[in-house]
């Protein structure tokens, strides 16, 4: 009896142990891949939907706002777009290895991306075209255009 | 004995100050350099790009070179242009300077490798270069030792580059075309003098001259390894579908019309041309729209 106890107690646990490696959702390092891409596809449309209305090329203006709150969610996103274990070891990406590494200041201009994202989401909120522009040229410029200089692998 | 001056001395004194002012010990009829048009000039020309290594940009160490330029000719790496007298353009005269980006030529009369773009510095005027060396000869001298290219001996060979410049370089500033405004040849000097975009956007033939044919049409093999776009006004495989506004969003943030953001080299092209006048970047797009469409597919 005293047996069958210990035996049961180690399958028990063995499954306890085995449930726990299983549970969180970044097991497999291609499917982050695939998670970073589909958040990178959705900020570039919002980017391009909100750039086609500035340029005064289609959409409505009065919809930049939520475009703006769409950007802040999804900077909130991509600060758990890139675990470990997400890099060009684990499949088809050009996320570059230094985003792994430390020192290489990526923490950084991730957490400063939500800043300015954040940023853009109040602009939009006012209706002060000028600061709205202002703030989408900051985000681009200092978020979009440094991670893809610096983090990005050059297309081949 | 105490004379007084008489009165009409000073309209004497009046002529002299007045001729002293204009021809102030420098080539006749050249305005004093105007050091802050130069820090503009190096802005535009993207000069800090090649010759800082990214380590030292982020330092704030500028122009002191050393960074790797990966081309399909060889490794080359950029030399220090600060002041400094052993490393750097310290012992330069503006002459010397002037030789350099106006003919390609260093101090001792020896060709320079065309990695140094000087096939698109001929082309800047004399005003802006002189500016350009009195902004340059001001900044901190960073004593870093240059490094030695590390090309294939065939492509380090100064003398093979006479007979190169003979076929694939002209010398002299750029002239305006009189059938074109005051805005288009703005736009056509800071295109093709200052910021050199054809030294990446025209392919280049197999002794590494611009495909002067091929202008603005992209290459596959472009500097480090990077695709580079066609940018002729061809609507299949160039921009010729793309806006004005389309391009000032590029020029002035980076980002191209479907939303991304470029990067690579083109990112720290942006980081330039983002930071001049807004008129300047509307002539670089009044003169690139009228640049001759070309079918030529590059991916």
């Amino acid at each position: 009896m005293n047996r069958l106890l210990t035996y049961m107690s180690i399958f028990f646990a063995a499954l306890i142990l085995m449930g726990a490696t299983i549970t969180p959702s970044h097991a497999d390092g291609a499917g982050e891949i695939k998670n970073r891409q589909l958040v990178m596809k959705a900020l570039g449309a919002h980017m391009g939907a909100m750039g086609n209305i500035l340029k005064g090329q289609g959409g409505n203006s009065g919809h930049l706002t939520l475009h703006a709150s769409a950007i802040a969610n999804l900077a909130t996103l991509a600060q758990d777009a890139f675990p470990a274990g997400s890099g060009p070891e684990a499949g088809k990406t050009r996320a570059l290895a230094n985003i792994w590494e430390s020192g290489s200041g990526f923490q950084k201009v991730l957490a400063n991306f939500k800043v300015n994202a954040d940023a853009l989401a109040k602009a939009g909120q006012s209706d002060d075209k000028a600061a709205f522009g202002k703030a989408m040229g900051n985000l681009g410029k200092d978020s979009c255009g440094t991670c893809h200089k610096d983090y990005r692998m050059k297309e081949k | 004995m105490y004379r007084p001056l008489k009165f009409h001395t000073f309209p004497i004194l009046g002529l002299f100050l007045i001729l002293a002012g204009v021809f102030p010990g420098s080539p006749v009829g050249a305005a004093d350099p105007d050091p802050k048009n130069g820090a503009y000039i190096l802005t535009a020309a993207g000069c800090v790009g090649c010759h800082t290594t990214k380590k030292n940009r982020e330092e704030g160490r500028l122009l002191s070179g050393g960074r790797m330029l990966k081309t399909p000719f060889g490794v080359f790496y950029s030399p220090n242009i600060t002041p400094d007298p052993e490393h750097g353009l310290g012992k330069w005269t503006e002459a010397n300077f002037i030789e350099a980006m106006r003919n390609g030529k260093n101090p001792d009369g020896e060709h320079y490798l065309p990695v140094f773009p000087y096939t698109s510095f001929t082309k800047i005027t004399d005003k802006d270069m002189r500016d350009l060396w009195a902004h340059l000869k001001a900044r901190p001298a960073l004593a870093d030792a240059n490094i030695p290219h590390g090309a294939p001996l065939i492509f380090r060979m100064r003398f093979t580059i006479g007979p190169w410049k003979m076929i694939n370089f002209k010398a002299g500033a750029f002239e305006p075309r009189q059938d074109q405004n005051a805005e288009w040849n703005r736009g056509a000097y800071l295109v093709n003098a200052l910021s050199h975009c054809g030294e990446c956007h025209t392919p280049r033939n197999l002794m590494g001259g611009l495909k002067s044919t091929m202008y603005h049409a992209g290459a596959k093999d472009g500097p480090e390894g990077e695709p580079i776009p066609n940018v002729t006004m061809d609507k299949a495989t160039g921009i010729g579908e793309w806006s004005v506004n389309d391009l000032d969003t590029l020029f002035s943030m980076g980002m191209l019309p479907d939303g991304d953001f470029v990067g690579g080299g083109m990112a720290e092209v942006v980081e330039n041309i983002s930071k001049l006048t807004a008129d300047d970047r509307k002539a670089i797009i009044t003169y690139i729209r009228t640049v001759p469409a070309i079918n030529n597919k590059i991916k």
